[in-house]
């Protein structure tokens, strides 16, 4: 009898632990209407329609590359440059820019109170962040998102009503003019360039004429790549543009090339 | 006799968490009043674990005899500063005693409970406060660090909402979820002062560092107040004390802006004297530092004589780190009277507010939480889901 009573209370127990669980965990979801949305912005998100293309396309069933020292390269390189049929974390571009708070009203709208105005530029940064995709798509791109978009911890000018935001751009490339080589014979260089405000030839007027100019300037180095014989592809961009004369970009692009005479790829084990 | 077992299963189930829980344990779920008159009438506070109060109950005693020794041995010497139990009190001049030799009928209970008036205390205008009258007894406390007795009133203004919001929006965007909650810098919390000096108008001067703090003033039968002098806290105020005694207040910001410093030697164990002996602070650092802490020491005791004409340090109640009452009057003995203690619930609060004060949780539609949520949505154009992140990777 005793053992049951303890059972019946053991088990008493557990019910109400649980329960109380439960019911933390519903009083702390978002109102139903909210999860809707917010669950159809993620699918919307994770499967854009320019990915459904790359994903029909298929991806490369390596997921390994030789570096020239003939040792692996790391993998989140491999996947930024092979897995063109889907965002990766690797592969980003990242701007920082200045912007004035007025550019994040719409119609009609006024300028919160003092207080209020680093946290309204930190929600409404991604208004600004969709534009910044658009130059991407237009040169080499074949999908790009918003991954984030936030202001920088205060950076609110009061002074110019201006804040720095940063806004990660994920994105895949067009399939380049040339087929991947075998794999396993080839392997993965990479390299960086940038330019700064004193190579400008005239001031970049806005952010989203930086992240073109950039875009543009990195497709020619890989189309130069290219034109070598080796497939290339843009692994990551980092722009800042604090104001029309103060802008630079730089980017990091990976390219494969033969194997150096005498090396031979070992696989790894696994 | 099936019932029987299950009668007697229950008694026992209950009496095991009462001996080893004690009540530590039934505090959190009973309710205030009840825990509040446990502790008057058996002397049993919510600290103690079953054994000792059933010892205390029994008269085995853990009930300490007033002894000043004895009293001090209840102050830990800690990084932050000298950190008090729940049984003491502080007195004048850096002393100590046990809560029952300065006040009678205490508990740390029902803070939270509805007061009755609340009228907003503007800070003074200028740099100085109306100075004692001749023959008045100068009574000083402060506290520092935290009591833990919540009012349940808050008070806060643009920026605190502001990073709130910011709060809300990081949460959202990391899991999706609403949790709300007030930050507990913006609770007024309850310190409680016992004055027991009855022969002449007490001058009270309350000292507070950071934080929202009500200073619960409980006078002894016969004693009076002349005037009650509040500095810094970003929000202060009073209780119970009786509407025609003027209350002069300067937060902390403006009093600091003023020359109205407080500083104090440093306990033996503090931070800066344990980074000194390993090292962290290096010998001549140190030398430069004390000598600054001596000159800021020396600046605050002239500051203080000249605007109420005793010393700092030698009036000083409590100062320690943490701790719920200090007591101003004659050092405790037979023939000292009790103060009585009077509680929130019904009490007339003074307070000096930011932009908006609240009683936490009772307008949930234009509360606080209200409030954050509502320029979120604003912000946000109407729809919290454009506040999510992520390119989904």
């Amino acid at each position: 009898m005793l053992v049951r009573f303890i059972l019946f209370l053991g088990v008493s127990l557990i019910g109400l632990s649980i329960g109380a669980m439960g019911w933390q965990y519903w009083k702390n979801l978002p109102a139903a209407s909210e999860t809707a949305a917010v669950e159809a912005a993620e699918d919307e998100a994770a499967a854009p329609p320019e990915q459904a293309d790359a994903v029909a396309a298929g991806a490369p069933v390596q997921n390994w590359l030789i570096s020239p020292g003939g040792g692996l390269v790391d993998h989140r390189e491999v996947k930024a440059f092979l897995r063109q049929d889907r965002f990766v974390e690797s592969r980003l571009a990242t701007v920082t820019l200045r912007a004035p708070l007025s550019a994040l009203l719409v119609t009609g709208e006024k300028l919160p109170a003092e207080a209020y105005r680093e946290v309204f530029a930190d929600i409404r940064a991604p208004m600004l962040a969709t534009g910044l995709c658009r130059p991407l798509l237009a040169e080499w791109a074949a999908s790009c998102a918003v991954d984030r978009a936030v202001v920088q911890e205060g950076s609110y000018d009061a002074a110019t009503e201006t804040a720095v935001l940063r806004i990660t751009l994920a994105f895949t490339q067009k399939p380049g003019a040339l087929p991947l080589p075998d794999l396993g014979r080839a392997a993965l260089f990479s390299g960086t360039s940038a330019f700064g405000a004193a190579d400008l030839e005239a001031p970049v007027a806005s952010p989203a004429d930086l992240v073109a100019l950039a875009a543009r300037t990195a497709g020619e180095d890989c189309a130069a790549r290219e034109a070598e014989g080796h497939a290339c592809r843009i692994l990551g961009l980092s722009l800042d543009w604090q104001g029309p004369a103060e802008a630079s970009a730089s980017w990091r692009a990976a390219w494969l090339a033969p194997l150096p005479a005498g090396m031979y790829p070992a696989p790894p084990l696994y | 006799m099936r019932f029987g077992w299950i009668l007697a299963g229950g008694v026992a189930l209950v009496l095991s968490a009462i001996v080893l829980g004690g009540p530590r344990l039934l505090a959190p779920v009973l309710p205030a009043g009840a825990m509040a008159w446990v502790e008057r009438t058996t002397g049993i506070t919510a600290d103690q674990d079953g054994l000792s109060a059933i010892l205390r109950l029994a008269g085995w005693g853990t009930r300490e005899k007033p002894d000043p020794i004895l009293a001090a041995t209840h102050v830990r010497d800690s990084s932050d500063g000298w950190k008090p139990d729940n049984k003491l009190a502080g007195t004048p001049g850096g002393g100590a005693a046990f809560i029952e030799e300065v006040i009678d009928g205490y508990t740390t209970y029902g803070t939270d409970a509805a007061p009755g008036k609340v009228t907003t205390l503007a800070p003074v205008d200028g740099c100085s406060f109306t100075p004692p009258l001749a023959g008045s007894f100068v009574g000083h406390a402060a506290i520092r660090g935290n009591t833990g007795l919540d009012t349940g009133i808050i008070s806060y203004g643009d920026i605190h909402l502001a990073a709130a919001v910011q709060g809300l929006v990081n949460q959202y965007r990391l899991n999706g979820t609403l949790r709300k909650s007030v930050p507990s810098a913006l609770r007024y919390e309850v310190f409680d002062i016992a004055v027991t000096e009855t022969e002449r108008p007490v001058y009270l001067v309350l000292e507070t560092g950071a934080g929202l703090r009500v200073f619960n003033i409980h006078l002894a039968r016969g004693a009076t107040l002349e005037r009650v002098v509040l500095i810094g806290g970003d929000q202060t105020g009073v209780a119970n004390v009786p509407a025609e005694v003027p209350v002069e207040a300067m937060p902390r910001d403006k009093a600091a802006a003023c020359g109205f410093s407080p500083f104090y030697p440093l306990n033996p164990g503090h931070l800066f004297f344990q980074s000194v002996e390993i090292g962290a602070i290096k010998p001549d650092e140190a030398e430069v530092r004390l000598a600054e802490f001596a000159a800021m020491t020396a600046d605050w005791e002239a500051r203080f004589r000249a605007a109420f004409g005793a010393g700092a340090e030698e009036t000083l109640s409590g100062g320690w780190y943490g701790g719920t009452l200090a007591a101003v009057g004659p050092a405790p003995g037979t023939d000292t009277p009790l103060a009585d203690y009077h509680p929130m619930r019904g009490a007339d609060l003074r307070l000096t507010v930011d932009q908006y004060i609240e009683f936490e949780g009772q307008a949930k539609d234009q509360g606080f939480d209200a409030r954050v949520k509502a320029i979120a949505l604003t912000f946000a154009r109407g729809d919290l889901r454009n506040l999510r992140q992520g390119a989904g990777f």
